[in-house]
């Protein structure tokens, strides 16, 4: 975990969120608040109920515009760039809540997300549809979803929801990937297997990880930020971030 | 000022207060209730049939404006109770339900119809001097109804407890029934108010003219789009949007070719409507 | 804010129903000649090529939830387009006709996707309306119009014709239709089922959705606004060559309703159903206005609130499930999606 570490604070970060502020007509839902996270490198963002987590993913990702402070991606400035031209630089975004397209297969899901940046032509040509058939195999194998393959996605499983927006966040490619409380509604069993999944695609890209459940990001973070009142009051390992007296009194005790 | 320029004038705020009378129905149900009622328009037009059918019957125009009301108003909370409700939640089912029964209900009246038109006569007929111009006595009496109608409008919606309350209602439905309001009723009330409305217009400007089976949806865009202009969430945007539409719909036709006048019109309320979606008045 | 009014064809199957469609329609007119009912094979060449803004109409909104109330405005340029050239410049191939209306009805359908799309985004209920007002501006501009012929529109057009050949009416000029009918079918049925047709059901069913896979929406749907406008040219061309004449009405308010019509009854984003519905309204409907001329349209407005409470998904749309349930569907399944503006 120590290399991990210093080899993930050597390199360029990948993306950089400086002095983030947002408010929503009176209240301030972001203070300042910063992240950045480096190639290789597994971020977990925690902070009690309302302290801004999803705000920051939605500002960074923009799904919602920020009020002040600046979103680098990659060394660009995509502050004011729209969603599709992040996610084409190569941000990628799994919501808190599942979005995936209830009325389409699960395999067209899945296919969407691979297809997403080809030429529009080619799209109405079909020309990629056999070229990402092994894709959506591998990532269907890797999620535990084969059998599920040709079902819609309505008639899966809150946990399999979770797990194909997950496999269509990987499917883009990132070198950021936001993860939105990836294991909300899981089993014991699903967790692991979704922490396995992300370990495996921190070889490619960047994690920024927003989560409740502390046993499953202790295990898998680098790094740690804590936000509480849409500012990040403390940064550092698990172990420091555990220790920290002004961590337990905003978030420990209250979990 | 020559007879011609009083007469100018004259059209023009007549044109604007119709529009404004017509929009004031369709200002609580598109503006406040948010419902994309595509039968509005023939809520104008049974307002007419009641004017009409009191001229043929009880001899009284008059009476028909009174009545008018009173029956679109009844006629609106039964539509509502059979299918407006279904469709809160889903503004476009509403639209589409909407489509269809106004759809039945000008080809109802369309069948019943005996002939392709009825004049309906004005209660008031004749003209009036003014400054030199000759001025029809009945579009006089629509401009300061309207005016009144505005007014309680306005109070008796806008500022009252009883429309603190319906929009109380319409806003949060949710805090409105924990707080003891019956949503329900509220709802099937104030569509009702809204039809009730709509009806009082058509039975106010149809006498002295022709009463027609498309007399509502010749209408109904005008009335959209003066209501999109004026932006929704208050009686007040829809009206001031038909009046801004209203003003140039009646004075461009002294200027230019009257056809060209209200494309002119609309497509600068569809560039308008683009550019400031929210519209003219926004909360 | 998105429709949730849809059938569960989606491009995914329907094509033994439309090759059976196909299959029906070919023999057509040898029936109608057996039964000594001929009049009727002029009908069903009319319908065939409203069948074509049909498909427009069922692109456009059905699959890829672009709400548009105005496809007879490109329709109806398109008829103008060919009626005028037709009569002053003898342009009366329907191929010529066929190649003019599409490229009329895409040059106004870019312009109008990119009004509509480009920039802030605004609600869908605003594109149906906007459309709407558009049908209505363009039928009071073409009223008022001397060049184009203002009321009388643009009379005395003459018959289609096919290279050398002059139609006539009747299965000569309906099987020349139809092969350019079945043509935009199956094109759009590809369309439908090619990685793009899911693009476009991606952006109907959550277009915010699809912009963070990476998806450009307002691309997509000036695309697909602009395949459609142009078909609906396309069509309005034809229908000035085989009826031999244009008028305001071509542009305007009420063929636009008849497209959602249509496309409501028979069943959104399935091809076959905005067909039938077409069937249904204009062949049956115009066969039982014949002699019930007072009842049928209220028949119809009857069948069409039906259809609306009770059947969702349209004629032959096969999920019959309340509207208020399936709303409560779409929303539990996103209720952070609430990002369109009306
Ligand atoms: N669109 C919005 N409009 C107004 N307020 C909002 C909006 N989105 C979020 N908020 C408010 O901003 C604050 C931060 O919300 P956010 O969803 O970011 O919290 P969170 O840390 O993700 O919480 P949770 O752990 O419950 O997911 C909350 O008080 C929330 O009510
Ligand atoms: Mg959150």
């Amino acid at each position: 975990m120590s290399e991990a570490v210093t080899s993930a604070a050597s390199a360029a970060p990948v993306l950089v969120a400086r002095d983030i502020r947002k408010v929503f007509g009176a209240l301030v839902a972001l203070d300042g608040a910063e992240v950045s996270v480096a190639k290789g490198e597994i971020v977990g963002l925690i902070g009690p109920n309302g302290s801004g987590k999803s705000t920051l993913l939605h500002v960074i990702s923009g799904r919602t515009p920020a009020t002040g402070g600046t979103v680098t991606l990659g060394g660009r400035d995509v502050t004011r760039a729209k969603p599709s031209d992040r996610i084409r630089a190569g941000l990628s975004i799994k919501f808190q809540l599942a979005r995936v397209y209830l009325d389409q297969t699960v395999a067209d899901n899945l296919l969407l997300a691979i297809q997403s940046q080809a030429p529009l032509v080619s799209l109405m040509l079909s020309r990629s549809r056999a070229a990402a058939a092994s894709t959506i195999d591998e990532l269907l194998e890797g999620f535990h979803l084969t059998h599920a393959r040709s079902q819609l996605a309505r008639e899966l499983s809150h946990g399999e929801q979770q797990w194909l927006e997950i496999a269509m966040a990987m499917a883009l490619k990132p070198t950021v990937l936001l993860l939105d409380e990836p294991t909300a509604g899981m089993s014991r069993e699903e967790r692991l297997a979704t922490g396995e999944r992300i370990r495996a695609a921190r070889e490619r890209c960047g994690v920024l990880i927003v989560e409740h459940d502390l046993d499953f990001i202790r295990g898998l973070c680098d790094r740690i930020s804590v936000l509480h009142q849409g500012k990040i009051i403390a940064s550092g390992t698990p172990a420091q971030i555990e220790a920290d007296p002004r961590v337990q009194e905003v978030y420990l005790t209250r979990v | 000022m020559s007879p011609e320029t009083v007469r100018i004038i004259f059209d023009t705020l007549s044109v604007a207060s119709i529009l404004v009378l017509l929009v004031l129905g369709m200002a609580v149900i598109v503006g406040m209730m948010r419902i994309f009622n595509l039968c509005q328009g023939e809520f104008v037009m049974l307002g007419a049939v009641v004017a009409y059918l009191a001229s043929v019957w009880l001899g009284s125009s008059l009476l028909g404006i009174i009545l008018a009301p009173i029956f679109v108003g009844l006629f609106g909370s039964v539509l509502e109770r059979l299918v407006i409700r279904r469709f809160y939640g889903s503004p476009a089912g509403a639209l589409l339900a909407t489509f269809a029964l106004g759809f039945v209900i000008r080809e109802v009246v369309r069948a019943l119809m005996t002939q392709q038109g009825a004049p309906v006569p004005a209660p008031l007929p004749g003209n009036f001097e003014f400054m030199g111009a000759n001025l029809p006595v009945w579009r006089l009496v629509i401009m300061i109804v309207t005016i009144t109608v505005v007014a309680l409008a306005y109070f008796g919606l806008a500022r009252s407890a009883i429309g603190l309350r319906v929009r109380a209602t319409l806003d949060n439905r949710e805090l409105a029934e924990a707080t003891g309001i019956s949503t329900s009723r509220m709802y099937a009330g104030t569509y009702a108010v809204g039809a009730g409305l709509a009806g009082f217009a058509g039975a106010m400007i149809v006498p002295g003219r022709i009463l027609y089976p498309d007399l509502g949806i010749d209408n109904l865009i005008p009335m959209f789009i003066a209501v999109m202009t004026g932006g929704l969430g208050t009686i007040e945007g829809p009206l001031l949007g038909a009046f801004a539409l209203g003003v140039p719909s009646g004075l461009m036709p002294a200027l230019i070719n009257p056809v060209f006048a209200q494309v002119v019109v609309i497509v600068g309320a569809i560039v308008f409507m683009r550019f400031r979606p929210a519209g003219l008045v926004s909360r | 804010m998105r429709l949730s009014l849809r059938s569960r064809f989606d491009g995914r199957s329907g094509g033994r129903n439309l090759a059976l469609l196909v299959g029906v329609l070919a023999v057509a007119p040898l029936v109608l000649a057996v039964l000594g009912l001929d009049y009727y094979t002029i009908v069903l060449t009319q319908a065939l090529i409203l069948g074509i803004l049909a498909l427009s109409g069922d692109l456009a909104w059905g699959s890829t939830g672009i709400f548009t109330l105005g496809q007879a405005v490109f329709f109806g340029i398109g008829a103008y387009a060919v009626g005028e050239l037709a009569k002053h410049l003898g342009v009366t191939d329907v191929l010529a006709a066929s190649v003019i209306g599409l490229g009329v009805g895409a040059f106004a359908g870019v312009l109008v996707g990119l009004f509509l799309f480009v920039g802030s985004r605004v609600g869908e209920l605003y594109v149906g309306l906007v459309t709407l007002a558009l049908a209505f501006a363009a039928e009071r501009f073409a009223t008022g119009w001397d060049v184009i012929g203002a009321y009388n529109g643009v009379p005395g057009i003459p018959g289609p014709t096919l290279g050398p050949l002059v139609l006539e009416y009747g299965p000569t000029t309906y099987y020349t239709i139809f092969a350019l009918f079945v043509l935009v079918l199956y094109g759009a049925y590809q369309l439908n089922k090619s990685q793009f047709g899911l693009v476009m059901r991606a952006v109907r069913d959550d277009g915010e959705r699809a912009e963070f896979l990476g998806y450009r929406r307002t691309t997509v749907q000036i695309v697909v606004f602009s395949i459609t406008s142009a078909l609906a040219g396309m069509a309005g061309g034809l229908y000035a060559l085989s009826s031999g004449f244009v008028s305001p009405s071509f542009l305007g308010v009420t063929l636009s309703t008849q497209v959602l019509l249509w496309v409501v009854l028979g069943g959104r984003g399935t091809l076959v159903g905005p067909l039938l519905g077409l069937g249904l309204v204009y062949v049956l409907g115009g066969r039982i206005a014949e002699f019930q001329p007072q009842l049928w349209p209220v028949i119809l407005g009857l069948i069409l609130l039906g259809t609306i409470l009770y059947l969702p998904g349209g004629l032959i749309g096969r999920r019959v499930v309340p509207l208020r349930k399936r709303v409560a569907v779409t929303t539990a399944a996103a209720p952070t999606g609430g990002g369109d503006r009306v």
